[in-house]
């Protein structure tokens, strides 16, 4: 589907386009929140905050068209978020509100925590397939925190080639998830 | 932000070491991208040691473990095959085709033998057809000698270079057959060469012991072409 017809079914509150919508910002709303919000783990609240402002701002024609869904949802997200630190309450009226619009804006939480645990899988089975240099490259880097310059040490190779081996495994990673739409 | 800068901040995001206005394009950023979104959900995943990253071999999949060695032992079992039919594909006869090919008969421009020049005409169409024959280009060549004028003009010399053309256009039997006339004939300008070639008629229709006479006759004969004839002999019977 192009964006402009995503955008007009969205408009024409489409539940298909409105599941679409869901599904591709819920995990980038909730990384906004986690990597914001250190210490907090309920963010249910903001991402149906979030969720709610988009789906009315879209019915106030807010957005000029699909080329403004990102900007727009991003935009909320930090409002959101400068809210939530203002006022560090929530509003009780918002689950009462999304629900009239959007049927399908419910338990993102758990939606999030089977998105992560999809792509935990995932991320198993293909680093599995890795070469085993990387797969010792990356262990070192986000297994056991190490730099790259000591991992180049000890493996007796170069920075560069270190730094280049654990960037072109996770394009690999990344690459594979995108081609198999895994993720 | 554009995606390359968005990968080189990844792990400063990740660690929070970004600096805020960068931290705000970094998010923007990810909004719209999702294949940088991917990147950075990947190299989260990793750094909260949500997934494990063994450092063993890798464990060999069934098809590696055991296909693997299978389909290296049918390869060299094909491989041993192969070479055990080609081996004993009849060597023989692989010769023999390669006895049977054979130099042509030299030819000069206006070559006078085997009588007086023909008809001008038809000298100027044979030199054109020698100028297929030289070129290998049998089937014109015959397509100018097996003219009626020439079959019926009785010279040997359209008669000898028919047949030779017909055996290089692969119909050993009528230029065996011509080739006998010319013998019959006695005629000495393409004698002794009619005899050789007809050698190889009998050799292309798989005769072999007769081919082998036919050269064995002309090795005893004194003949410029008995030498010729003698190292085919030679060959036939190394066979």
């Amino acid at each position: 589907m192009d964006d402009e017809r995503f955008f007009e079914k969205l408009r024409a509150r489409d539940p298909e386009a409105q599941k679409e919508l869901i599904r591709t910002f819920t995990p980038r709303i909730f990384t906004y929140f986690r990597n914001r919000i250190k210490g907090e783990s309920y963010y249910e609240d903001l991402v149906q905050d979030v969720f709610s402002a988009f789906f009315n701002g879209l019915d106030q024609g807010k957005l000029a068209g699909a080329a403004w869904i990102a900007p727009f949802m991003f935009g909320i997200a930090k409002r959101v978020l400068y809210n939530y630190f203002y006022k560090q309450k929530k509003n009780s009226d918002i689950q009462k509100n999304i629900s009239s619009i959007c049927e399908l804006c419910s338990d993102f939480t758990e939606s999030e925590r089977l998105e992560n645990q999809r792509l935990r899988e995932v991320l198993n089975r293909l680093i599995l397939g890795l070469p085993r240099v990387d797969r010792l490259i990356l262990n070192a880097f986000y297994l056991q925190e190490r730099k790259i310059g000591e991992i180049a040490e000890l493996t007796g190779r170069s920075h560069h080639y270190v730094s280049v081996r654990k960037e072109r495994a996770i394009k690999r990673i990344r690459a594979e998830i995108m081609r198999k739409n895994l993720y | 932000m554009k995606c390359h800068e968005f990968q080189s901040l990844i792990d400063a995001y990740l660690r929070e070491t970004i600096d805020e206005p960068r931290r705000e394009q970094f998010e923007e950023h990810f909004f719209r991208c999702r294949k940088c979104f991917l990147g950075l959900k990947i190299n989260e995943t990793l750094q909260n040691r949500e997934v494990s990253i063994p450092v063993g071999e890798r464990p060999r999949r069934f098809t590696l473990r055991v296909l693997r060695p299978a389909m290296a032992m049918a390869a060299l079992f094909l491989l041993v095959l192969t070479s055990v039919l080609l081996l004993r594909r009849d060597p023989p006869s692989q010769r023999l085709d390669e006895l049977s090919r054979f130099d042509l008969p030299l030819y000069h421009q206006g070559e006078m033998r085997g009588g007086e020049e023909s008809g001008s005409l038809l000298e100027q169409e044979f030199s054109l057809a020698m100028r297929s024959f030289q070129e290998r280009d049998f089937r014109s060549a015959l397509e100018i000698l097996d003219r009626p004028s020439y079959t019926a003009a009785g010279s040997p010399k359209y008669d000898f270079f028919r047949a030779i053309s017909l055996l290089g256009a692969g119909e050993a039997e009528r230029a065996g057959e011509i080739l006998d006339g010319i013998i019959q004939a006695m005629d000495p300008a393409y004698f002794d060469e009619a005899i050789y070639y007809k050698g190889f008629a009998l050799l292309r229709q798989g005769k072999r012991r007769q081919a082998l006479a036919q050269f064995e006759k002309l090795a005893n004969m004194l003949s410029p072409m008995a030498g010729k004839a003698r190292v085919m002999v030679q060959k036939l019977k190394a066979l």
